[in-house]
């Protein structure tokens, strides 16, 4: 190996193919990280099936999270830079998405924990995932804001990519919204896991 | 026959008479001169057969003494003696025309032998196949005052050595008939009292060697005539014990 | 300048950079293993808090592991292996720490995704491109700037957000962050500049030491040699001095000598005749027998006088061709036969004839034979033989040797000096005469000896000087012809 590596043209093969490679890997992974997730179909009233109450005189913000997902973690570090901002403008919920089949306490990850450090947040088990049916949430990380009347004002995430802090559209636009009441838009892409099994035919991401 | 008359010079007066006696023990008639000046003198009027001189005299040095008799008398056999070598003055000596040099101090037996071999007149004997050189050559010795012959072949020359009063023979080593070799080792066989000197135009170590004799000295031609004469005079010396 | 100082500055130059080279090697290599543990030990770290972090990816009830833990794994390990292999078997090129580099800032990018863009990960890069300093060489921190540059302007492009962390950035965010990564490169940039000025003065001042040590080493060479030198032509001085002031007195006293004796010779054979002749100091038998005394003596002063100023006299050798084997035979009969002594003439007669000058050489031969004759001891069969090899290219050798009592070592050195005898007559002039005589025509003579045993003197005479090749040497000085003609 080493006589070969003496050769120039050789390493110069090499040093090639190795930056191409390196190159494909990190496009890949940036790839991945930029996918958003599945958007879900969330309801353009509060479901009244929910088994969170909703406040009547604040936005309410929910939050679907797959417990185990590492990715949302940004998403709950943004959701403590955003009721910092909100200032008690919202009350928030985290629902952890149980899915059947998984014992006690499997719920209660560090995700858990830090969910109930952020001041106004509250965390809740959803159990086999009954509430993100009902808020069409398919993506760990999913943030829905519902203003005092019940209408859905956003949807989206809050991070700008998956398992990545700091400043990110969703953020902006939400909080906009929260705060001034209009936005340039009211939704946003969503990164994180999936909160149900991958469908079969689901193979398309928006 | 009369006595052979010599003269002869020296200033050391020791050695003078102490010649002079020894030289009148064996026969000859001495005629004494205790300078160069005395003996120019003396050789106006008298005639002599031989001289015998020392070179360093104050006055006249036996050299120029030498020149200035053989001017006058061409014929006679001057014989040189020597303490100091002056050698320039030697040489050129040597190269005019005396017999031999005696270097002091010298065996008395061996210089009367020269001595009486001088007062016989013995001759050169040139011998060369090329009549021309062999003549240049002898007249070369002539006019020195050195008596000469030429001959042209090896048998000539071995019925000049036996029959006549040869005592150096100059000889051309490459002769048609009897080479030069060939006659050397006969004259050395016949008379080995007679020195050669071999001169030739080729390759001579081979032919000298050839001939493993006593040659007394070889030349190439052409060769400077002072340097022959100079080689007969030195042939002539008595031989060094 | 003269030539010889300007190649005396390009040696130390040389010699500089070589060493510097030698220097920035070491520092390579060093810390290309360096970075290649440390990028070995961010993969592994990396993996581990892929793991912590973010280990399982869900979709409601099923889990599989993290992407993020599978790009911690086999992109954080591709990015790290040719670094590493290159390190490993290229240490010190400079492909190698570029690359080293370029995927140092690839592996921070990649820990800081895997943190998910957590600020404190981020001073990684700033920490790494300090590291980069270590190499000393400014160029490492063009790839590691290149890949910052390009990593922010593809997420400029694509990903704003994950560069800024807010939404719409202005159009100017990009410079503050240029500047800074710029503002560090700088000031390492000009760290590592001064660093190799600095390795570059060492270094020069390292060949320089080297290079004085060196001429001083070759300085005390030369004056060794010097001193050497001195010292024997100081020998040799006075040992000339000596030679020339004996020469001199040998001259005089040898002149002086000849026409007295000569007149005692004269006058002595006079008296001998007379005496000899008849009367009553013939019949004394002491008479006769001491005029036999008297010539032997006057012979004896002679012969001294004769090596004296045969010794004081440098003839120029009259070289003629002169057959080997006919002159030792003259030299031969010339030297007094002893009893129990031969003396035998083994020069081949097919031996090629030198150029040598015969009298000269005749008495190099009488004295080395005569001495060879002496030299034999009373108790044993006296050999003594002449021979002699060469001509026809090869250099003579003529040798007399005998099978006497030898000569001591401690003698052998001296034997050719003027005066030294161990005889109890004689000059001691004898041997210097000869070695005079031989050197003049430009040989050389040697001895060897055996004690007890036997001696063997050697002339060695040069080609050039006698062989022959178509005709003869002519003492005025002709052409000497080389070849055989």
């Amino acid at each position: 190996m080493k006589t070969l590596l003496q050769r120039r043209g050789l390493v110069g093969v090499l040093v090639g193919l190795w930056l191409v490679v390196v190159l494909a890997g990190t496009a890949g992974l940036w790839k991945y990280s930029m996918t958003p997730g599945d958007p879900g179909s969330p309801p353009a009233q509060w479901p009244s099936l929910a088994s969170i109450p909703r406040a009547r005189d604040a936005y309410t913000l929910v939050m679907l999270v797959h417990p185990h997902c590492s990715c949302s973690r940004a998403s709950l570090a943004e959701l403590a830079k955003v009721m910092t901002r909100l200032d008690g403008a919202a009350q928030a919920w985290v629902l952890f998405v149980k899915p059947a089949g998984f014992g006690e306490d499997w719920e209660k990850t560090s995700l858990w924990r830090r969910a109930q450090e952020i001041p106004g947040v509250t965390p809740v088990l959803d159990e086999a995932g009954r509430e993100a049916a009902l808020f069409g949430a398919r993506t760990s990380g999913e943030t829905l804001l519902f203003d005092s009347a019940g209408k859905l004002v956003f949807a989206g995430g809050i991070t700008g990519a998956r398992s990545h802090e700091g400043d990110n559209i969703g953020e902006s636009r939400l909080i906009a919204l929260a705060t001034k009441g209009s936005a340039d838009a009211d939704h946003a892409s969503v990164y994180g896991c999936g909160l149900t099994d991958p469908k079969p035919t689901l193979a398309r991401k928006d | 026959m009369s006595r052979t008359r010599i003269l002869l010079v020296d200033d050391e007066e020791s050695l003078r008479i102490t010649l002079a006696a020894n030289l009148e023990l064996e026969g000859y008639e001495v005629v004494e001169a205790g300078s160069g000046e005395e003996a120019l003198r003396l050789a106006e009027t008298e005639a002599f057969d031989l001289v015998l001189s020392d070179i360093r005299m104050p006055g006249m040095n036996g050299v120029d003494l030498f020149r200035a008799l053989k001017a006058r008398r061409p014929m006679v056999p001057c014989i040189l003696m020597s303490a100091f070598s002056l050698e320039e003055l030697v040489a050129s000596a040597l190269s005019e025309g005396v017999f031999t040099l005696l270097s002091k101090p010298f065996d008395i037996q061996a210089a009367l032998a020269v001595l009486t071999k001088a007062a016989r007149g013995p001759v050169v004997l040139v011998v060369d196949d090329t009549p021309a050189d062999a003549e240049t050559t002898a007249s070369l010795f002539k006019a020195v005052g050195l008596k000469a012959t030429a001959v042209f072949s090896g048998p000539e020359a071995l019925q000049a050595i036996i029959e006549g009063d040869v005592d150096v023979c100059v000889v051309d080593l490459v002769m048609p008939g009897m080479s030069g070799a060939e006659f050397i080792e006969e004259c050395r066989k016949q008379r080995p009292e007679v020195a050669v000197i071999v001169v030739s135009g080729y390759s001579v170590p081979e032919l000298l060697r050839a001939t493993e004799t006593q040659v007394f000295t070889s030349f190439q031609k052409p060769v400077p005539p002072d340097q022959l004469i100079r080689a007969v005079a030195q042939a002539r010396a008595p031989a060094k014990s | 300048m003269t030539g010889a100082a300007v190649s005396q500055l390009d040696e130390v130059e040389a010699r500089s950079r070589e060493l510097l080279a030698e220097q920035q090697g070491a520092v390579w290599r060093r810390t290309d293993r360096m970075f290649a543990g440390l990028m070995l030990a961010q993969w592994v770290v990396g993996i581990g808090v892929a793991w912590l972090i973010s280990p399982l990816t869900w979709a409601g009830k099923t889990s599989a592991v993290h992407i993020h833990v599978q790009a911690a794994i086999f992109l954080g390990g591709a990015i790290t292996s040719v670094p590493v292999l290159l390190a490993f078997a290229r240490p010190g090129w400079i492909v190698t720490r570029h690359v080293i580099a370029g995927a140092e800032m690839l592996l921070a990018a990649l820990l800081i995704h895997l943190t998910g863009g957590r600020i404190e990960t981020h001073f990684l890069i700033f920490g790494a491109l300090a590291f980069m300093a270590m190499y000393r060489d400014w160029t490492v921190f063009v790839p590691a700037t290149l890949v910052v540059g390009v990593d922010h302007l593809l997420r400029q492009i694509y990903w704003p957000e994950s560069v800024f962390g807010i939404v719409a950035p202005e159009w100017w965010r990009w410079l503050e962050h240029a500047f800074y990564v710029v503002f560090e490169d700088a000031f390492l940039i000009a760290s590592c500049v001064i660093s190799t000025r600095e390795m570059m003065a060492l270094s020069r001042r390292q060949a320089e030491l080297e290079d004085s040590q060196f001429r001083a080493q070759e300085k005390s060479a030369e004056l060794d040699l010097a001193l050497e030198a001195l010292k024997h032509s100081q020998e040799d001085l006075v040992r000339n001095e000596k030679l020339a002031a004996v020469g001199k007195l040998a001259a005089s006293v040898g002149h002086e000598l000849r026409n007295p004796l000569a007149a005692i010779q004269s006058a002595h054979a006079y008296i001998a005749k007379k005496v000899g002749d008849g009367g009553q100091a013939a019949s004394d038998p002491r008479v006769g027998q001491f005029f036999g005394v008297v010539q032997r003596e006057l012979n004896a002063c002679s012969r001294i006088i004769s090596d004296l100023l045969d010794f004081a006299r440098e003839k120029k050798p009259d070289l003629r061709p002169c057959p080997l084997r006919a002159l030792a035979e003259e030299a031969i009969s010339i030297v007094p036969a002893r009893a129990g002594v031969s003396v035998t003439n083994e020069v081949p007669s097919s031996l090629p004839v030198p150029a040598i000058d015969k009298n000269q050489f005749r008495q190099v031969l009488v004295n080395l034979i005569q001495n060879a004759v002496e030299a034999v001891p009373d108790d044993r069969a006296g050999r003594v033989t002449v021979s002699a090899t060469g001509g026809d290219g090869v250099p003579w050798r003529i040798a007399v040797t005998d099978n006497g009592m030898g000569i001591p070592e401690e003698n052998l050195r001296n034997i050719f000096q003027p005066l030294f005898t161990t005889k109890t007559k004689g000059t001691g002039l004898g041997l210097a005469v000869v070695a005079g005589m031989v050197e003049r025509h430009g040989g050389r003579i040697g001895v060897e000896s055996k004690e007890g045993e036997g001696t063997e003197f050697f002339i060695e005479l040069p080609t050039p000087a006698s062989s022959l090749a178509s005709g003869l040497e002519n003492a005025a000085g002709a052409t000497r012809t080389a070849g055989r003609g």
